[in-house]
């Protein structure tokens, strides 16, 4: 997900209909220039160059998201008649995590059996956390206050921290009880992506679980 | 999820044969170095003209207390300056493109 500000202008996008490094890529109304989605960045025209901000966003059961926010507003074009409801994410699939010049993509069904993996991409310390039975995911950055931390899962949707002892709720990102409580995770920007795809955009990435 | 909608939409016009294929735009020629225009091209490969795969443009909105979503159905979900909004999966499969607008900030939505 990606703010559509860039120096100044609002852009509103289009898809291109092409594949790049075969992965999606967009135009924008006001050049036409085209930018490549896994790195939101216009490969030719006008502003090329030109990199989008990325927003962190969650993949959530809508049980799970309606729970924590009972006031969202939800996306309604094409609700109305029959739809084809896929449960679960595909074959192939990976969490991917690009922070500085540093990738990482984790497998999102190992990563779905493991409950959580830990990782650093570049010198981020980064924790990805997947509930088994929804498929929920979650990136946070595992430093809080200058201190690193470890996690461990600790069961129905709690994470536990090894330095403090503190139990977490993995959904929200908050440490509910112990030292730390009352204390929030960084959520960190993800992509999914096709394995091969992301393989294309960051040859130097690391993959876990593949 | 973009590559396997835009599969599946690309066998259904190579199906349907040269007749009536669609006029598919290229992308601008502005790469002034031969090499870099040389590594793009090998990169790039037009399946389908623009908007083939309608973005959504204005995004419509109903609350979650009405939403008719099942319990256990994905949503990607942003949170913009204490603004929530929630994006069934489902559609953004058909869709993978929405221009919106939350807490102020200006988003895209991509699946």
């Amino acid at each position: 997900m990606h703010d559509r500000r860039f120096e100044g202008r609002t852009l509103v996008f289009g898809n291109q209909g092409a594949l790049y490094k075969t992965a999606m890529t967009w135009f924008d109304h006001g050049t036409g220039s085209i930018w490549s989605q896994p790195i939101g960045r216009a490969l030719v025209g006008e502003l090329r160059g030109a990199t989008l901000t990325q927003i962190p966003s969650t993949l959530d059961t809508w049980e799970g998201f309606h729970a924590r926010h009972p006031d969202a507003l939800v996306l309604s074009n094409g609700l109305d008649g029959p739809r084809l409801i896929l449960a679960s994410p595909r074959e192939n699939w990976v969490i991917g995590l690009a922070l500085g010049d540093a990738a990482a993509a984790v497998d999102f069904s190992h990563a779905r059996a493991a409950a959580l993996v830990q990782l650093t991409v570049g010198n981020e310390p980064v924790a990805v956390w997947v509930d088994s039975t929804t498929g929920t995911v979650r990136a946070y950055l595992r430093r809080v206050a200058n201190r690193l931390l470890d996690f461990e899962p600790a069961g129905d949707g709690a994470l536990r921290d090894r330095e403090t002892g503190s139990l977490w709720s993995a959904a929200k990102g908050l440490a509910l009880s112990g030292p730390l409580a009352g204390q929030a995770l960084s959520p960190v920007p993800w992509t999914s992506a096709f394995d091969w795809a992301w393989r294309d955009f960051y040859p130097n990435s690391t993959f876990i679980g593949a | 999820m973009a590559l396997v909608v835009l599969g599946v939409l690309a066998l259904g016009w190579a199906i349907r044969g040269s007749a009536d294929a669609p006029q598919i735009a290229r992308p601008p020629a502005d790469l002034p170095d031969p090499h870099e225009r040389m590594m793009f091209d090998s990169a790039y490969d037009q399946r389908l003209s623009r908007d083939a795969i309608p973005p959504i443009y204005q995004p419509h909105f109903v609350a979650a207390a009405v939403a008719p979503l099942q319990p256990d159905e994905l949503v990607i979900g942003l949170v913009v300056d204490g603004e929530a909004r929630a994006y069934p999966v489902t559609t953004l499969n058909r869709r993978e493109m929405v221009n919106d607008v939350v807490g102020g900030t200006p988003v895209l939505v991509t699946w």
